[in-house]
Protein backbone atom coordinates (compact mmCIF):
# COMPACT_ATOMS: atom_id res chain seq x y z
CA UNK A 1 0.00 0.00 0.00
CA UNK A 2 2.85 2.34 0.60
CA UNK A 3 4.87 3.66 -2.33
CA UNK A 4 7.37 1.08 -3.47
CA UNK A 5 10.69 1.39 -5.14
CA UNK A 6 11.01 0.07 -8.73
CA UNK A 7 13.19 -2.77 -7.49
CA UNK A 8 10.57 -3.72 -4.92
CA UNK A 9 7.88 -3.55 -7.55
CA UNK A 10 9.93 -5.76 -9.78
CA UNK A 11 10.54 -8.25 -6.98
CA UNK A 12 6.86 -8.20 -6.09
CA UNK A 13 5.93 -8.80 -9.73
CA UNK A 14 8.36 -11.72 -9.93
CA UNK A 15 6.99 -13.16 -6.71
CA UNK A 16 3.44 -12.86 -7.96
CA UNK A 17 4.35 -14.34 -11.30
CA UNK A 18 5.98 -17.23 -9.49
CA UNK A 19 2.92 -17.46 -7.31
CA UNK A 20 0.64 -17.74 -10.32
CA UNK A 21 2.94 -20.28 -11.84
CA UNK A 22 2.60 -22.47 -8.77
CA UNK A 23 -0.32 -24.83 -8.12
CA UNK A 24 -3.53 -22.87 -8.38
CA UNK A 25 -6.91 -22.95 -6.81
CA UNK A 26 -9.57 -22.65 -9.40
CA UNK A 27 -13.28 -23.14 -9.45
CA UNK A 28 -13.47 -24.23 -5.87
CA UNK A 29 -10.68 -26.78 -5.84
CA UNK A 30 -8.48 -26.39 -2.81
CA UNK A 31 -4.84 -26.10 -3.74
CA UNK A 32 -5.23 -28.28 -6.77
CA UNK A 33 -2.93 -28.17 -9.75
CA UNK A 34 -3.78 -25.63 -12.44
CA UNK A 35 -6.99 -26.59 -14.16
CA UNK A 36 -8.76 -24.97 -17.07
CA UNK A 37 -11.91 -23.02 -16.30
CA UNK A 38 -14.92 -25.27 -15.93
CA UNK A 39 -17.79 -24.85 -18.36
CA UNK A 40 -20.66 -26.35 -16.39
CA UNK A 41 -23.52 -27.98 -18.22
CA UNK A 42 -27.12 -27.37 -17.38
CA UNK A 43 -29.53 -30.28 -17.04
CA UNK A 44 -30.56 -29.84 -20.67
CA UNK A 45 -26.97 -30.16 -21.78
CA UNK A 46 -26.77 -26.52 -22.89
CA UNK A 47 -23.91 -24.42 -21.51
CA UNK A 48 -24.99 -22.64 -18.35
CA UNK A 49 -24.77 -18.86 -18.44
CA UNK A 50 -23.51 -18.48 -14.92
CA UNK A 51 -21.56 -20.60 -12.51
CA UNK A 52 -20.83 -20.41 -8.85
CA UNK A 53 -17.32 -20.13 -7.51
CA UNK A 54 -16.01 -20.99 -4.08
CA UNK A 55 -12.41 -20.98 -2.88
CA UNK A 56 -11.28 -21.19 0.75
CA UNK A 57 -7.82 -21.16 2.17
CA UNK A 58 -6.01 -20.73 5.50
CA UNK A 59 -3.93 -17.57 5.53
CA UNK A 60 -1.89 -15.42 7.89
CA UNK A 61 -3.74 -12.67 9.80
CA UNK A 62 -2.07 -9.99 7.72
CA UNK A 63 -2.36 -11.71 4.35
CA UNK A 64 -1.98 -9.59 1.21
CA UNK A 65 -4.87 -10.09 -1.18
CA UNK A 66 -4.90 -8.80 -4.75
CA UNK A 67 -7.96 -9.16 -6.91
CA UNK A 68 -8.60 -7.57 -10.28
CA UNK A 69 -10.67 -8.08 -13.37
CA UNK A 70 -13.93 -7.29 -15.04
CA UNK A 71 -16.34 -8.10 -12.23
CA UNK A 72 -19.45 -5.99 -11.78
CA UNK A 73 -19.70 -6.21 -8.02
CA UNK A 74 -17.08 -6.98 -5.41
CA UNK A 75 -17.80 -7.21 -1.73
CA UNK A 76 -14.82 -7.38 0.62
CA UNK A 77 -15.62 -8.30 4.19
CA UNK A 78 -13.17 -8.43 7.08
CA UNK A 79 -13.92 -11.28 9.45
CA UNK A 80 -12.43 -12.73 12.62
CA UNK A 81 -10.93 -15.81 10.96
CA UNK A 82 -7.48 -16.42 9.56
CA UNK A 83 -8.78 -17.58 6.23
CA UNK A 84 -9.82 -16.19 2.90
CA UNK A 85 -13.11 -17.26 1.36
CA UNK A 86 -14.02 -16.25 -2.17
CA UNK A 87 -17.55 -16.96 -3.27
CA UNK A 88 -19.81 -15.64 -5.97
CA UNK A 89 -21.41 -16.01 -9.34
CA UNK A 90 -19.52 -15.34 -12.55
CA UNK A 91 -20.22 -15.77 -16.25
CA UNK A 92 -19.85 -19.42 -17.14
CA UNK A 93 -17.23 -18.83 -19.77
CA UNK A 94 -15.20 -16.27 -17.78
CA UNK A 95 -11.76 -17.19 -16.58
CA UNK A 96 -11.52 -17.05 -12.81
CA UNK A 97 -8.27 -18.01 -11.15
CA UNK A 98 -6.47 -17.62 -7.89
CA UNK A 99 -2.83 -18.10 -7.01
CA UNK A 100 -1.49 -18.54 -3.51
CA UNK A 101 1.98 -17.75 -2.19
CA UNK A 102 2.59 -21.12 -0.57
CA UNK A 103 1.53 -24.72 -0.41
CA UNK A 104 -1.88 -25.90 0.70
CA UNK A 105 -0.54 -27.25 3.97
CA UNK A 106 0.62 -23.89 5.24
CA UNK A 107 -0.98 -20.57 6.06
CA UNK A 108 -0.09 -18.35 3.15
CA UNK A 109 0.77 -14.68 3.35
CA UNK A 110 -0.37 -13.66 -0.11
CA UNK A 111 -2.85 -14.42 -2.84
CA UNK A 112 -3.75 -13.05 -6.21
CA UNK A 113 -6.90 -13.60 -8.19
CA UNK A 114 -8.61 -12.32 -11.26
CA UNK A 115 -11.75 -12.62 -13.32
CA UNK A 116 -11.32 -12.27 -17.04
CA UNK A 117 -13.93 -12.41 -19.77
CA UNK A 118 -13.85 -15.33 -22.20
CA UNK A 119 -12.79 -13.10 -25.06
CA UNK A 120 -10.26 -10.70 -23.58
CA UNK A 121 -9.86 -8.84 -26.88
CA UNK A 122 -13.53 -8.17 -27.34
CA UNK A 123 -15.64 -5.56 -25.66
CA UNK A 124 -17.13 -7.24 -22.63
CA UNK A 125 -19.33 -5.64 -20.06
CA UNK A 126 -18.26 -6.27 -16.48
CA UNK A 127 -20.22 -9.14 -15.00
CA UNK A 128 -20.24 -11.31 -11.95
CA UNK A 129 -20.74 -10.82 -8.25
CA UNK A 130 -17.89 -11.80 -5.97
CA UNK A 131 -17.49 -11.72 -2.23
CA UNK A 132 -14.09 -12.04 -0.61
CA UNK A 133 -13.86 -12.58 3.12
CA UNK A 134 -10.46 -11.75 4.54
CA UNK A 135 -8.91 -11.56 8.02
CA UNK A 136 -9.63 -8.17 9.57
CA UNK A 137 -5.99 -7.15 9.44
CA UNK A 138 -5.50 -8.18 5.81
CA UNK A 139 -4.16 -5.83 3.18
CA UNK A 140 -6.36 -5.83 0.11
CA UNK A 141 -5.66 -4.44 -3.34
CA UNK A 142 -8.29 -4.40 -6.04
CA UNK A 143 -8.45 -2.81 -9.44
CA UNK A 144 -11.36 -2.88 -11.87
CA UNK A 145 -12.88 -1.05 -14.80
CA UNK A 146 -16.48 -0.17 -14.15
CA UNK A 147 -17.50 -1.84 -10.93
CA UNK A 148 -19.14 -1.48 -7.59
CA UNK A 149 -16.79 -2.25 -4.72
CA UNK A 150 -18.13 -2.43 -1.20
CA UNK A 151 -15.81 -2.98 1.75
CA UNK A 152 -16.60 -3.47 5.41
CA UNK A 153 -14.75 -4.53 8.52
CA UNK A 154 -11.19 -4.43 7.19
CA UNK A 155 -8.72 -2.93 9.66
CA UNK A 156 -5.54 -3.54 7.66
CA UNK A 157 -4.83 -1.75 4.40
CA UNK A 158 -6.98 -1.12 1.36
CA UNK A 159 -5.94 0.03 -2.09
CA UNK A 160 -8.90 0.24 -4.44
CA UNK A 161 -9.14 1.64 -7.95
CA UNK A 162 -11.94 1.78 -10.49
CA UNK A 163 -12.71 3.74 -13.62
CA UNK A 164 -16.48 4.03 -13.24
CA UNK A 165 -19.05 2.77 -10.78
CA UNK A 166 -18.66 3.23 -7.07
CA UNK A 167 -16.49 2.44 -4.10
CA UNK A 168 -17.90 2.33 -0.60
CA UNK A 169 -15.73 1.64 2.42
CA UNK A 170 -17.20 1.22 5.90
CA UNK A 171 -14.84 0.75 8.80
CA UNK A 172 -11.50 1.97 9.99
CA UNK A 173 -8.61 0.58 7.98
CA UNK A 174 -5.15 1.70 9.02
CA UNK A 175 -4.40 2.67 5.41
CA UNK A 176 -6.93 3.49 2.74
CA UNK A 177 -6.13 4.52 -0.80
CA UNK A 178 -9.08 4.94 -3.14
CA UNK A 179 -8.99 6.05 -6.74
CA UNK A 180 -12.01 6.45 -9.00
CA UNK A 181 -11.66 8.09 -12.37
CA UNK A 182 -15.34 8.60 -13.11
CA UNK A 183 -16.89 6.81 -10.16
CA UNK A 184 -18.14 7.88 -6.78
CA UNK A 185 -16.40 7.26 -3.49
CA UNK A 186 -18.04 7.00 -0.09
CA UNK A 187 -16.08 6.40 3.09
CA UNK A 188 -17.79 5.86 6.41
CA UNK A 189 -15.37 5.39 9.29
CA UNK A 190 -12.05 6.60 10.58
CA UNK A 191 -9.18 5.42 8.41
CA UNK A 192 -5.93 6.34 10.08
CA UNK A 193 -4.30 7.28 6.75
CA UNK A 194 -6.47 8.19 3.81
CA UNK A 195 -5.85 9.15 0.22
CA UNK A 196 -8.87 9.45 -2.07
CA UNK A 197 -8.88 10.77 -5.62
CA UNK A 198 -11.37 11.10 -8.41
CA UNK A 199 -11.53 12.94 -11.70
CA UNK A 200 -15.24 13.57 -12.06
CA UNK A 201 -16.78 11.44 -9.34
CA UNK A 202 -18.08 12.76 -6.04
CA UNK A 203 -16.28 11.88 -2.82
CA UNK A 204 -18.07 11.73 0.53
CA UNK A 205 -16.27 11.05 3.80
CA UNK A 206 -18.30 10.55 6.97
CA UNK A 207 -15.77 10.09 9.72
CA UNK A 208 -12.32 11.29 10.66
CA UNK A 209 -8.67 10.59 10.05
CA UNK A 210 -5.25 11.38 11.40
CA UNK A 211 -3.86 12.08 7.95
CA UNK A 212 -6.07 12.53 4.94
CA UNK A 213 -5.71 14.00 1.46
CA UNK A 214 -8.73 14.03 -0.83
CA UNK A 215 -8.83 15.48 -4.31
CA UNK A 216 -11.06 15.70 -7.34
CA UNK A 217 -11.11 17.57 -10.63
CA UNK A 218 -14.81 18.21 -11.07
CA UNK A 219 -16.58 16.03 -8.54
CA UNK A 220 -17.98 17.33 -5.27
CA UNK A 221 -16.07 16.77 -2.02
CA UNK A 222 -18.09 16.46 1.17
CA UNK A 223 -16.18 15.74 4.34
CA UNK A 224 -17.47 15.75 7.87
CA UNK A 225 -18.88 14.00 10.90
CA UNK A 226 -15.47 13.22 12.32
CA UNK A 227 -12.26 14.53 13.80
CA UNK A 228 -9.23 15.26 11.64
CA UNK A 229 -5.59 16.03 12.43
CA UNK A 230 -4.08 16.68 9.01
CA UNK A 231 -6.48 17.13 6.13
CA UNK A 232 -5.96 18.41 2.61
CA UNK A 233 -8.86 18.91 0.19
CA UNK A 234 -8.23 19.85 -3.42
CA UNK A 235 -10.64 20.52 -6.25
CA UNK A 236 -10.51 22.25 -9.59
CA UNK A 237 -14.16 22.75 -10.44
CA UNK A 238 -16.09 20.76 -7.86
CA UNK A 239 -17.69 22.15 -4.72
CA UNK A 240 -15.95 21.45 -1.43
CA UNK A 241 -17.75 21.12 1.89
CA UNK A 242 -15.99 20.58 5.18
CA UNK A 243 -18.13 20.06 8.24
CA UNK A 244 -15.85 18.13 10.55
CA UNK A 245 -13.99 18.76 13.75
CA UNK A 246 -10.31 19.54 13.99
CA UNK A 247 -7.96 18.32 16.69
CA UNK A 248 -5.97 20.91 18.59
CA UNK A 249 -2.93 21.74 16.48
CA UNK A 250 -4.56 20.21 13.41
CA UNK A 251 -4.02 21.50 9.89
CA UNK A 252 -6.74 21.85 7.26
CA UNK A 253 -5.78 23.02 3.77
CA UNK A 254 -8.38 23.52 1.07
CA UNK A 255 -7.44 24.49 -2.48
CA UNK A 256 -10.13 25.09 -5.07
CA UNK A 257 -9.97 26.78 -8.42
CA UNK A 258 -13.54 27.40 -9.46
CA UNK A 259 -15.69 25.36 -7.11
CA UNK A 260 -17.35 26.94 -4.09
CA UNK A 261 -15.98 26.10 -0.66
CA UNK A 262 -18.30 25.64 2.29
CA UNK A 263 -16.52 25.69 5.64
CA UNK A 264 -18.94 24.62 8.34
CA UNK A 265 -17.19 24.86 11.67
CA UNK A 266 -18.15 26.41 14.99
CA UNK A 267 -16.81 29.37 16.89
CA UNK A 268 -15.97 26.93 19.70
CA UNK A 269 -13.41 25.33 17.44
CA UNK A 270 -10.05 26.82 18.42
CA UNK A 271 -8.57 27.72 15.06
CA UNK A 272 -6.58 30.26 13.09
CA UNK A 273 -8.36 30.96 9.82
CA UNK A 274 -6.70 32.24 6.67
CA UNK A 275 -9.06 32.44 3.73
CA UNK A 276 -8.32 34.01 0.36
CA UNK A 277 -10.01 34.11 -3.01
CA UNK A 278 -8.28 35.68 -6.00
CA UNK A 279 -11.39 36.62 -7.95
CA UNK A 280 -14.23 35.19 -5.89
CA UNK A 281 -16.12 36.20 -2.78
CA UNK A 282 -15.86 35.31 0.88
CA UNK A 283 -19.07 35.17 2.89
CA UNK A 284 -18.74 35.09 6.65
CA UNK A 285 -22.13 33.99 7.96
CA UNK A 286 -20.95 34.63 11.49
CA UNK A 287 -21.02 38.31 10.63
CA UNK A 288 -17.65 39.37 11.99
CA UNK A 289 -14.96 39.86 11.10
CA UNK A 290 -15.73 41.04 7.61
CA UNK A 291 -13.54 39.95 4.72
CA UNK A 292 -11.16 42.45 3.18
CA UNK A 293 -11.69 43.28 -0.47
CA UNK A 294 -8.58 42.85 -2.58
CA UNK A 295 -6.70 45.42 -4.58
CA UNK A 296 -8.61 46.84 -7.54
CA UNK A 297 -11.80 45.62 -5.90
CA UNK A 298 -11.19 42.06 -6.94
CA UNK A 299 -10.97 39.04 -4.68
CA UNK A 300 -11.20 38.87 -0.90
CA UNK A 301 -9.24 37.68 2.10
CA UNK A 302 -10.07 36.99 5.70
CA UNK A 303 -7.82 36.08 8.62
CA UNK A 304 -8.88 35.67 12.23
CA UNK A 305 -8.81 33.29 15.18
CA UNK A 306 -11.49 31.63 17.25
CA UNK A 307 -11.37 30.29 20.81
CA UNK A 308 -7.74 31.24 21.27
CA UNK A 309 -6.57 29.57 18.07
CA UNK A 310 -5.02 26.16 17.75
CA UNK A 311 -5.87 24.42 14.52
CA UNK A 312 -4.68 26.03 11.30
CA UNK A 313 -7.30 26.41 8.56
CA UNK A 314 -6.18 27.67 5.17
CA UNK A 315 -8.55 28.03 2.24
CA UNK A 316 -7.37 29.17 -1.18
CA UNK A 317 -9.71 29.73 -4.08
CA UNK A 318 -9.22 31.25 -7.49
CA UNK A 319 -12.74 32.27 -8.41
CA UNK A 320 -15.07 30.20 -6.26
CA UNK A 321 -17.00 31.58 -3.33
CA UNK A 322 -15.82 30.69 0.17
CA UNK A 323 -18.63 30.45 2.71
CA UNK A 324 -17.89 30.27 6.39
CA UNK A 325 -20.53 29.33 8.89
CA UNK A 326 -21.93 26.75 11.23
CA UNK A 327 -23.72 23.67 10.05
CA UNK A 328 -24.08 19.95 10.04
CA UNK A 329 -21.97 17.35 8.29
CA UNK A 330 -22.47 16.09 4.78
CA UNK B 1 17.56 1.57 53.67
CA UNK B 2 18.06 2.32 49.99
CA UNK B 3 18.72 -1.35 49.31
CA UNK B 4 15.48 -2.23 51.07
CA UNK B 5 13.57 0.31 48.98
CA UNK B 6 15.09 -0.99 45.76
CA UNK B 7 14.32 -4.56 46.69
CA UNK B 8 10.72 -3.69 47.56
CA UNK B 9 10.08 -1.63 44.41
CA UNK B 10 8.83 -3.43 41.32
CA UNK B 11 11.37 -3.60 38.49
CA UNK B 12 11.47 -0.83 35.91
CA UNK B 13 9.00 -1.42 33.10
CA UNK B 14 10.17 -2.21 29.62
CA UNK B 15 10.75 0.80 27.37
CA UNK B 16 7.86 -0.30 25.16
CA UNK B 17 5.55 0.13 28.16
CA UNK B 18 6.68 3.72 28.49
CA UNK B 19 5.96 4.27 24.78
CA UNK B 20 2.51 2.73 25.21
CA UNK B 21 1.94 4.96 28.22
CA UNK B 22 2.87 8.02 26.17
CA UNK B 23 0.55 6.85 23.40
CA UNK B 24 -2.26 6.32 25.91
CA UNK B 25 -2.89 2.75 24.82
CA UNK B 26 -2.17 0.93 28.09
CA UNK B 27 -5.09 -0.76 29.85
CA UNK B 28 -6.25 1.24 32.90
CA UNK B 29 -4.58 -0.99 35.50
CA UNK B 30 -1.26 -1.05 33.64
CA UNK B 31 -1.51 2.69 33.05
CA UNK B 32 -1.99 3.30 36.78
CA UNK B 33 0.88 1.00 37.72
CA UNK B 34 3.21 2.64 35.19
CA UNK B 35 2.36 6.12 36.45
CA UNK B 36 2.91 5.03 40.03
CA UNK B 37 6.33 3.73 39.02
CA UNK B 38 7.19 7.01 37.30
CA UNK B 39 6.44 8.84 40.52
CA UNK B 40 9.12 6.77 42.24
CA UNK B 41 11.72 6.27 39.53
CA UNK B 42 13.53 9.32 38.21
CA UNK B 43 15.22 7.38 35.41
CA UNK B 44 11.92 6.10 33.96
CA UNK B 45 10.27 9.49 34.49
CA UNK B 46 13.06 11.12 32.48
CA UNK B 47 12.69 8.51 29.72
CA UNK B 48 8.93 9.06 29.65
CA UNK B 49 9.46 12.82 29.41
CA UNK B 50 11.86 12.29 26.48
CA UNK B 51 9.28 10.13 24.68
CA UNK B 52 6.61 12.80 25.16
CA UNK B 53 8.97 15.47 23.86
CA UNK B 54 9.82 13.31 20.84
CA UNK B 55 6.14 12.84 20.08
CA UNK B 56 5.57 16.58 20.28
CA UNK B 57 8.49 17.25 17.93
CA UNK B 58 7.29 14.58 15.50
CA UNK B 59 3.82 16.10 15.41
CA UNK B 60 5.29 19.49 14.65
CA UNK B 61 7.09 18.20 11.55
CA UNK B 62 5.78 19.46 8.20
CA UNK B 63 3.36 17.22 6.31
CA UNK B 64 5.50 17.15 3.21
CA UNK B 65 9.18 17.66 2.71
CA UNK B 66 10.39 19.63 -0.25
CA UNK B 67 13.93 19.14 -1.51
CA UNK B 68 16.22 22.15 -1.29
CA UNK B 69 16.63 24.15 -4.48
CA UNK B 70 20.25 23.08 -4.75
CA UNK B 71 19.22 19.43 -4.69
CA UNK B 72 16.69 20.03 -7.44
CA UNK B 73 19.35 21.69 -9.60
CA UNK B 74 21.43 18.53 -9.23
CA UNK B 75 18.55 16.18 -9.87
CA UNK B 76 17.01 17.89 -12.85
CA UNK B 77 19.73 17.10 -15.41
CA UNK B 78 19.80 13.48 -14.24
CA UNK B 79 16.06 13.12 -14.52
CA UNK B 80 15.98 14.77 -17.94
CA UNK B 81 18.87 12.59 -19.01
CA UNK B 82 16.94 9.55 -17.90
CA UNK B 83 13.93 10.56 -19.94
CA UNK B 84 15.69 11.03 -23.26
CA UNK B 85 16.13 7.36 -24.16
CA UNK B 86 12.57 6.63 -23.12
CA UNK B 87 11.32 9.08 -25.72
CA UNK B 88 13.29 7.71 -28.63
CA UNK B 89 13.44 3.97 -28.05
CA UNK B 90 10.96 1.47 -29.37
CA UNK B 91 8.91 -0.92 -27.26
CA UNK B 92 11.00 -2.09 -24.36
CA UNK B 93 10.26 -3.39 -20.88
CA UNK B 94 10.62 0.07 -19.45
CA UNK B 95 7.81 1.31 -21.69
CA UNK B 96 5.40 -0.73 -19.62
CA UNK B 97 2.83 1.47 -17.90
CA UNK B 98 3.97 0.41 -14.44
CA UNK B 99 7.56 1.37 -15.12
CA UNK B 100 6.52 4.61 -16.78
CA UNK B 101 4.29 5.34 -13.84
CA UNK B 102 7.22 4.91 -11.48
CA UNK B 103 9.37 7.20 -13.62
CA UNK B 104 6.61 9.75 -13.82
CA UNK B 105 6.04 9.50 -10.09
CA UNK B 106 9.67 10.30 -9.44
CA UNK B 107 9.40 13.27 -11.74
CA UNK B 108 6.15 14.30 -10.12
CA UNK B 109 7.56 14.21 -6.62
CA UNK B 110 10.58 16.30 -7.41
CA UNK B 111 9.02 18.56 -9.99
CA UNK B 112 5.91 19.46 -8.00
CA UNK B 113 7.97 19.90 -4.86
CA UNK B 114 10.36 22.09 -6.76
CA UNK B 115 7.47 23.99 -8.30
CA UNK B 116 6.23 24.91 -4.87
CA UNK B 117 9.72 25.64 -3.69
CA UNK B 118 10.59 27.92 -6.57
CA UNK B 119 7.23 29.62 -6.42
CA UNK B 120 7.63 30.23 -2.72
CA UNK B 121 11.07 31.64 -3.36
CA UNK B 122 9.62 33.77 -6.12
CA UNK B 123 9.11 36.76 -3.82
CA UNK B 124 12.76 37.59 -3.42
CA UNK B 125 13.56 36.84 -7.06
CA UNK B 126 10.78 38.94 -8.49
CA UNK B 127 11.44 41.77 -6.06
CA UNK B 128 15.06 41.83 -7.10
CA UNK B 129 14.06 41.88 -10.72
CA UNK B 130 11.48 44.59 -10.21
CA UNK B 131 7.70 44.61 -10.37
CA UNK B 132 7.59 43.78 -14.07
CA UNK B 133 9.71 40.64 -13.84
CA UNK B 134 8.36 37.83 -15.95
CA UNK B 135 7.03 34.89 -13.95
CA UNK B 136 7.86 32.69 -16.90
CA UNK B 137 11.51 33.22 -16.13
CA UNK B 138 10.97 32.56 -12.44
CA UNK B 139 8.97 29.37 -12.97
CA UNK B 140 10.99 27.97 -15.81
CA UNK B 141 13.42 25.75 -13.85
CA UNK B 142 10.69 24.05 -11.86
CA UNK B 143 8.19 23.87 -14.67
CA UNK B 144 10.68 22.12 -16.88
CA UNK B 145 10.56 19.05 -14.67
CA UNK B 146 6.79 19.15 -14.36
CA UNK B 147 6.30 19.66 -18.08
CA UNK B 148 8.70 16.79 -18.81
CA UNK B 149 6.56 14.50 -16.67
CA UNK B 150 3.39 15.77 -18.36
CA UNK B 151 4.88 15.22 -21.80
CA UNK B 152 6.00 11.72 -20.90
CA UNK B 153 2.59 10.75 -19.62
CA UNK B 154 0.74 12.44 -22.49
CA UNK B 155 2.75 10.44 -25.01
CA UNK B 156 2.04 7.25 -23.15
CA UNK B 157 -1.66 8.08 -23.04
CA UNK B 158 -1.67 8.76 -26.79
CA UNK B 159 0.07 5.47 -27.40
CA UNK B 160 -2.54 3.62 -25.37
CA UNK B 161 -5.53 5.53 -26.70
CA UNK B 162 -6.75 2.61 -28.81
CA UNK B 163 -6.59 0.24 -25.85
CA UNK B 164 -8.98 2.25 -23.71
CA UNK B 165 -12.71 2.57 -24.15
CA UNK B 166 -14.03 5.73 -25.84
CA UNK B 167 -15.96 6.57 -22.66
CA UNK B 168 -12.80 6.45 -20.58
CA UNK B 169 -10.85 8.56 -23.06
CA UNK B 170 -13.70 11.07 -23.10
CA UNK B 171 -13.73 11.22 -19.29
CA UNK B 172 -9.98 11.74 -19.17
CA UNK B 173 -10.09 14.46 -21.80
CA UNK B 174 -12.93 16.25 -20.03
CA UNK B 175 -10.90 16.33 -16.84
CA UNK B 176 -7.75 17.45 -18.62
CA UNK B 177 -9.67 20.27 -20.32
CA UNK B 178 -10.96 21.47 -16.97
CA UNK B 179 -7.48 21.37 -15.45
CA UNK B 180 -5.86 23.06 -18.46
CA UNK B 181 -8.39 25.87 -18.31
CA UNK B 182 -7.76 26.35 -14.59
CA UNK B 183 -4.03 26.22 -15.15
CA UNK B 184 -4.21 28.86 -17.87
CA UNK B 185 -6.28 31.15 -15.68
CA UNK B 186 -4.02 30.75 -12.66
CA UNK B 187 -0.83 31.12 -14.72
CA UNK B 188 -2.19 34.26 -16.36
CA UNK B 189 -3.09 35.74 -13.01
CA UNK B 190 0.31 34.85 -11.59
CA UNK B 191 1.98 36.59 -14.52
CA UNK B 192 0.07 39.75 -13.58
CA UNK B 193 0.64 39.34 -9.84
CA UNK B 194 3.86 37.38 -9.40
CA UNK B 195 4.10 38.03 -5.67
CA UNK B 196 0.79 36.47 -4.80
CA UNK B 197 1.42 33.35 -2.67
CA UNK B 198 -2.15 32.07 -3.12
CA UNK B 199 -1.70 32.04 -6.88
CA UNK B 200 1.59 30.20 -6.54
CA UNK B 201 -0.10 27.47 -4.53
CA UNK B 202 -3.05 27.28 -6.92
CA UNK B 203 -0.77 26.88 -9.94
CA UNK B 204 1.15 24.13 -8.14
CA UNK B 205 -2.13 22.43 -7.23
CA UNK B 206 -3.36 22.59 -10.82
CA UNK B 207 -0.16 20.96 -12.05
CA UNK B 208 -0.60 18.27 -9.43
CA UNK B 209 -4.14 17.60 -10.66
CA UNK B 210 -2.97 17.32 -14.25
CA UNK B 211 -0.20 14.89 -13.38
CA UNK B 212 -2.57 12.82 -11.27
CA UNK B 213 -5.15 12.48 -14.04
CA UNK B 214 -2.52 11.62 -16.63
CA UNK B 215 -0.77 9.11 -14.43
CA UNK B 216 -4.03 7.44 -13.48
CA UNK B 217 -5.08 7.24 -17.14
CA UNK B 218 -1.83 5.62 -18.20
CA UNK B 219 -2.13 3.02 -15.45
CA UNK B 220 -5.54 1.81 -16.58
CA UNK B 221 -5.85 -1.75 -17.74
CA UNK B 222 -6.63 -2.35 -21.42
CA UNK B 223 -10.35 -2.15 -22.26
CA UNK B 224 -11.02 -0.02 -19.19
Amino acid sequence: MTPSSPSRLLLASLALAACLGSPLDAQGSRGSAKTPPVRPQSSSGEPARWRRIEVRRLVTPTVSVRFSGSFATLRIVGWAHDSVAITGTVPADARFETGWAGSESERVGGMKGYLEPADPKGVTLPAGEIEIRVPERARVWSKAGSASIDVSGVRGGLDLAIVGGSIRVAGSPSELRVDAMDGTIEIVGTPQWLRAKSASGDIVVRGGSEDAAISTVSGALRVGDGRFERLRLESVAGAVTFAGELARGAALDIDSHGGDVELLTTRKQGADYELSSIAGRIENRWGTPAPVVGREGRGMSLAFSTAGGGARITVRSFKGTIRLGSGKGP
Amino acid sequence: MTDTLLRDSPPCPDESVLHDLADGVLPPAADEAARAHLARCARCAAMHARILALRARARALPRELTPPAALWRELQPRLEGAIVPMRVARERWWRRPSVLAVAASILMVFSSAATVLVMRARDSTSMAAGPFASTTTVLQPAEAGTLAAIELLTRELDRRREELSPETIAAVERSLDIVDQALAEARGALARDPRNPTLSELVATAYRHKLTVLRRATELAPRS
